[in-house]
């Protein structure tokens, strides 16, 4: 936001709050104000309303401010070990995909076992036992239909 | 940063490791240290509320259960007038005191403030119902620039914006500042 002689209102602000760090600006903003008596007095307002707000009234802090507080805390050791619960916590929090993952693999392996049907004597067709390979003695129920309609 | 900011951060540092490592007297000394900065940063921000000093009490409990979380990326005072700053802004809103936060162009309880402060005839409650009436984004930098006496950059980092921005929202506030202070100005009682 530019001023009438063209100078930006923020440099202006900047030196008012002593912001204003490079000499070169600072020494030209110097020699500004001495033939600007708008800039001069906007500069001189600034640090008027400055002061004002620098004499807020300032409080003193009660002597039992820091007794209050620790009487408001929980003791460092039980801090701790929330902490310490916290961090177990927060670590099996992560590791849930784990145990998840390791129960779904032994449902998949039981599954498959407990789905590998020994078939029965009846089931075979007429062959005798010794007629079928070790490896055919367990069979899954699609295998047998498949020996005993289609022969295969 | 200055060599006595430098300086301020490292013995601030030394306080958190001794905290840290189990030594209670870290954390008291650094209260002490920055007790009365807090009170007045909240006193000032919640227009000279009574409660104050809970709500400061509030900023160091909250400093010393996240003290271990605390990175060390910025100065610790800078951590700390967050804080302060974040959990005044709470309790104004859990109060439902005067803040708008967003609602920058809120019009201003002018009168109220200017026949009160006229009633009263006293510049610190003139001064405080001033500060009050800003909203709460601009009341914290001016609090932290022209009370505390914070630099640009390091009120830029205490409210997570850029310079430029903490720029102009203390010209914003100062704009409104001198409309509400004006009057009283040139009638010579400030």
């Amino acid at each position: 936001m530019r001023r009438a002689c063209g100078y930006d209102i923020r440099v202006l602000q900047r030196y008012a709050d002593g912001e204003c760090t490079d000499d070169a600006a600072l020494k030209s903003l110097k020699a500004h104000l001495e033939i600007c008596p708008g800039c001069a007095q906007e500069v001189e307002y600034l640090l008027r309303v400055k002061k004002i707000v620098a004499s807020h009234e300032r409080v003193t802090v009660s002597p039992d401010f820091l007794a209050a507080i620790q009487g408001r805390l929980k003791p460092a050791a039980e801090i701790i070990r929330v902490r310490w619960v916290d961090d177990m916590a927060a670590w099996s929090r992560r590791l849930i995909p784990v145990p998840v993952a390791v129960t779904v693999l032994v449902c998949v392996v039981l599954f498959t076992k407990l789905n590998q049907v020994k078939a029965p004597d009846y089931l075979l067709g007429g062959l005798t036992r010794a007629d079928i390979r070790f490896d055919e003695v367990y069979l899954d129920s699609s295998s047998v239909v498949n020996r005993m309609f289609f022969g295969k | 940063m200055s060599n006595l900011q430098n300086m301020s951060a490292t013995q601030d540092n030394a306080l958190i490791d001794r905290f840290l490592k189990g030594d209670e007297a870290g954390f008291e000394l650094l209260v002490r240290k920055y007790q009365n900065r807090v009170v007045c940063i909240v006193y000032s921000l919640t227009g000279s509320n009574p409660h104050a000093e809970d709500i400061a009490q509030e900023v160091f409990i909250k400093v010393y259960q996240n003290l271990a979380g605390f990175e060390k990326k910025s100065a610790f005072s800078t951590w700390l007038y967050r804080i302060t700053v974040n959990t005044t802004y709470n309790h104004l809103r859990a109060k439902r005191i005067h803040v708008s936060l967003d609602e920058i162009d809120a019009p201003e309880p002018f009168e109220k403030i200017s026949i009160d402060a006229i009633e009263s005839k006293d510049t610190q409650r003139l001064v405080t119902k001033a500060i009050e009436s800003l909203p709460f984004k601009y009341r914290t930098v001016v609090v932290l620039k022209d009370i505390e006496g914070l630099g640009y950059a390091d009120i830029a980092k205490v409210l997570k914006c850029r310079i430029g921005t903490v720029e102009s929202r203390l010209f914003r506030a100062r704009e409104r500042l001198k409309k509400i202070l004006t009057p009283f100005m040139e009638e010579g009682r400030l």
